[in-house]
């Protein structure tokens, strides 16, 4: 492969330097809520103007693959998930380390990630060309259809209260149409308030659903006590071959779907966990707890949103549009030094181009070591009494989410939705379908109404006239039906498996309806 | 809010007491610490990015650092409005605000219940300047030129990818509609300049409106074909594309410009530091060559000047009153 000769190129001492600077910064970044990689990104853009162009780029992807695993430590470990991308995980991780199985969840996590992101990675050194001709097909009914897709997860994630969590996606889509409307120029909902004319964001929301409805739910329970119950914790940070074989084809559905979203322009790592998760729900066998710490769900989440890494490079690099936010400012950065995606960026400047893969790559691979060490000390905070846990978190919420933006208005809406999170939680509301609305809506509403415009009111043979959209459709069908399909292991449950007790503990709270 | 804002201003205040009270600095120690630089869009974008490349240029000018700080929100109107009712003079001297053109244009819109007008903001100089840009797939057949795509949309809608309603590529469009009889077009709104790449090359759309900027390597790499630019004149870095003007003898301007205001009453002495310390800053090559690599352009201009473009972009899009059109679904 003329490629591989690149590699050599990345092992300069400037190039692992930043290598390694990327992935500090980024699980760093990840970590913290409201920090995320694009944040990260964009800050090194004036700093490493005068570097060479390969160096500069190493420094920003491997800040991207990092970020995005970084973000599944609290998450896990929390069930404050640092970035949008790892939000999937915080629910079965979480559950993992309520029940004193955190290092074991880092594990698989680990695993998991690394294994995605080296399998995106060569995706996109190798595939590059075939699948950003991919990517272009998806227009308006495209994404129409993608978002429905995504927003059947709902039903899965809802673990058999599937009213209530049709209720809460409905909430969340409902919350998705405030600011300012894109196809009319519009005010909706804002009441006249400046701070909501751009509407919810996704970050708020997150933050706000997840970790600081986390913080409330903390404060309930005897400030003394820990999360894990636990008073150590194991050092064993390698996975062991036994876990990853039990959760085999659960990583390979993550992986998989993660390589294929990332291709899907504007979906990203904060749609692929999700598909991933219910994928992996609804493929549950008897015996499986998901919802109460089951690690396959974890392995399939975190598969898929380190899998979208590469693969949303692709059509960045290639057509010079890209499939994130971290894609985007990647591609800021790329022409500030005067470098243009598309063709003749592969033909013209293979020694860049070919060389920053392999550093992202290569990055993804030490990621794991980093990591792994890194995620051991923080693992230390499931050991803290509550009382001091729940103010840091509300700590780290306000500020990241102000840092985040510089919006006052977003902390507001963050509280707010830390407020409807938590009781959407006690009340088995899913905040999931919540957050799965808002990420949604929006995606799924200008692509329902370019369609109306294009296809003059007639969307139906517009849509199914299409056939990456019949594709899309026939995935929603099969999904509809596993939904209403009595699961294999939630039968296992209704019988009364024995099993169900098994990792549980007095107090834990069963998502159950 | 309130609250918040008004336990911000307390802390502003506290730091402003500890390091010497503001506003007693006189000009000729002026800027006497570190000045913020206000940027109404989250970080990563192509207005954080410029900024981002200039401050240290308006640094060395001013001779004192400058901290780019992001406020986003609102359409920019989280900022502006701090920028306008908030700010002080004394208090808020060391800060300077980024302003787009032609979002502020949003207050025109009724339906965005807004106070201010173009006069609210205290206008500093004008930065960088992009003109609208309309292209076609280049491999498409029926359009070769803007007669092409004028002759087809009197005939039937054109399909236009502009960005979001409201946006300078929308107001083109729409003023098009207005002054070209029988112009008919359909929008496919999309979030950025590049999900117009992803719509025209996977034939979505057909017609891009954009700005010359972001484009240029897709005209290189002949994968879009510049069809018209929405200019007075023809573009430096475009000079066979003709302007809408030449073709249909009706001046439709549009354009994405970047400008810097301070705060409302700031004394004339700080005022003009700044704008000096401005124009040196955007005439060092070393800076202008990083901005042409970010593919944005430069533009200085101050007084009669940079309120005649503010003007002129004003009277297009009050011509385009986009907001009155039927059919808006």
């Amino acid at each position: 492969m003329e490629s591989l000769e690149f590699l050599l190129n990345v092992l300069t001492l400037a190039n692992m330097g930043a290598m390694f600077v990327g992935i500090v910064v980024g699980l760093i970044i990840g970590a913290i809520p409201g920090l995320g990689p694009p944040m990260a990104i964009a800050l090194m853009i004036p700093i490493s103007f005068e570097w060479p162009a390969e160096t500069a780029l190493i420094l920003m992807v491997s800040t991207y693959a990092a970020g995005i695993y970084g973000g599944s430590f609290t998450a896990i470990l929390l069930r404050a998930p640092g970035t949008s991308a790892s939000a999937a995980s915080a629910i079965e991780g979480y559950e993992m380390t309520k029940r004193g199985r955190a290092t074991e969840a880092i594990r698989m996590s680990t695993f998991a990630s690394v294994m995605g992101g080296l399998i995106s990675g060569f995706a996109l050194l190798y595939l590059a060309p075939p699948l950003a001709k991919i990517s272009l097909l998806f227009g308006p009914s495209e994404f129409f259809v993608v978002a429905l897709l995504g927003l059947t997860a709902i039903a899965a994630v809802s673990f058999g209260a599937v009213l209530k969590g049709l209720i809460a996606g409905l909430v969340g889509l409902l919350i998705s149409t405030i600011g300012v409307d894109a196809a009319s120029a519009f005010p909706r909902f804002n009441y006249g308030m400046t701070g909501l004319l751009s509407g919810v964001g996704i970050l708020p929301a997150v933050i706000g659903l997840f970790a600081f409805a986390q913080a409330l739910t903390l404060c309930e329970g005897s400030p003394k006590t820990n999360i894990s119950g636990k008073a150590k914790l194991s050092w064993n940070i390698m996975p062991r071959w036994s876990e990853i074989m039990h959760c085999r084809w659960s990583l390979v559905r993550g992986w998989t779907t993660g390589l294929i979203m990332g291709i899907v322009p504007a979906a990203g790592a904060s749609v692929a966990q999700w598909i991933a998760y219910a994928w992996e729900i609804q493929r549950g066998k008897p015996g499986d707890k998901f919802g109460e710490g089951e690690v396959k769900g974890l392995a399939a989440t975190e598969g898929s949103n380190n899998g979208v890494t590469g693969t949303s490079l692709i059509p960045m690099f290639v057509l010079g549009i890209p499939g994130g936010i971290s894609a985007a400012v990647i591609l800021g950065a790329l022409m500030i030094h005067g470098l243009q995606p598309g063709d003749r960026l592969f033909t013209d400047s293979p020694e860049v181009i070919f060389t920053v893969i392999w550093g992202f790559i290569l990055a993804n691979f030490f990621m794991g070591g980093i990591a792994a060490v890194m995620a051991r000390t923080l693992a230390y905070v499931t050991l803290f009494p509550r009382g001091l846990l729940a103010p840091i978190i509300m700590i780290f919420c306000v500020v990241g989410t102000f840092a985040a933006s510089g919006n006052p208005w977003d902390v507001w809406i963050m509280i707010a939705m830390g407020i409807i999170g938590y009781l959407a939680q006690k009340y088995n509301f899913s905040p999931a379908g919540i957050l799965l609305g808002i990420i949604l809506g929006p995606i799924a509403e200008e692509g329902l109404r370019n369609v109306l415009i294009v296809s003059d009111d007639s969307p139906f043979s517009f849509i199914f006239s299409r056939w990456i959209s019949d594709v899309i459709i026939f995935m929603i069908v099969i999904a509809l039906y596993y939904s209403f399909k009595p699961k294999a292991w939630d039968q296992a449950v209704e019988q009364g498996e024995a099993t169900l007790a098994a990792g549980g503990k007095p107090g834990d709270k069963i998502i159950d309806d | 809010m309130k609250r918040f804002t008004s336990f911000a201003f307390a802390a502003v205040a506290a730091a402003g007491f500890a390091f010497g009270a503001p506003g007693t600095a006189s000009a000729a120690d002026f800027p006497s610490k570190a000045v913020q630089l206000q940027v109404p869009f989250a970080p990563g974008g192509g207005a954080d990015r410029t900024f981002r490349l200039f401050a240290p240029y308006l640094a060395e000018e001013l001779g004192q650092p400058v901290k780019v700080t992001n406020v986003a929100g609102g359409g920019g109107w989280v900022s502006w409005s701090q920028v306008v009712n908030d700010w002080n003079p004394k208090r808020d001297d060391h800060k300077l605000a980024v302003v787009n053109i032609p979002h502020i244009f949003s207050f025109l819109n009724p339906a965005m219940k807004r106070t201010e007008k173009l006069e609210s903001f205290n206008f500093l100089a004008w930065h960088s300047y992009d003109p609208g840009l309309w292209l076609t797939r280049y491999d498409d057949e029926r359009f070769k030129n803007l007669e092409d795509v004028l002759a087809y949309a009197q005939k039937q809608p054109i399909i236009v990818a502009p960005g979001s309603f409201g946006s300078d590529d929308h107001i083109g469009v729409a003023f098009a509609q207005q002054a070209v009889p029988g112009f008919q077009a359909k929008f496919v709104t999309s979030q950025g300049d590049n999900s117009k790449i992803q719509l025209a090359l996977g034939k979505h759309v057909d017609l891009i409106a954009a700005n010359v900027g972001f484009f240029i390597p897709s005209i290189e790499e002949k994968k879009l074909r510049p069809i018209a630019v929405l200019h007075p004149t023809r573009w430096s870095l475009l000079p066979d594309v003709p302007t809408f003007e030449e073709i249909t003898g009706k001046r439709n301007i549009t354009y994405a410009g970047r400008t810097l205001a301070t705060a409302n009453g700031l004394e004339e002495e700080k005022r003009k530091i700044y704008l000096d310390a401005i124009k040196r800053a955007i005439a060092n090559p070393e800076y202008a060559a990083k901005e042409a690599a970010n593919k944005n352009h430069l533009m200085f201009a101050e007084g009669d000047e940079m309120w005649q473009l503010l003007r002129d972009g004003q009277k297009v899009a009050e011509q385009a009153a986009y907001w009155k059109q039927e059919g808006v679904q």
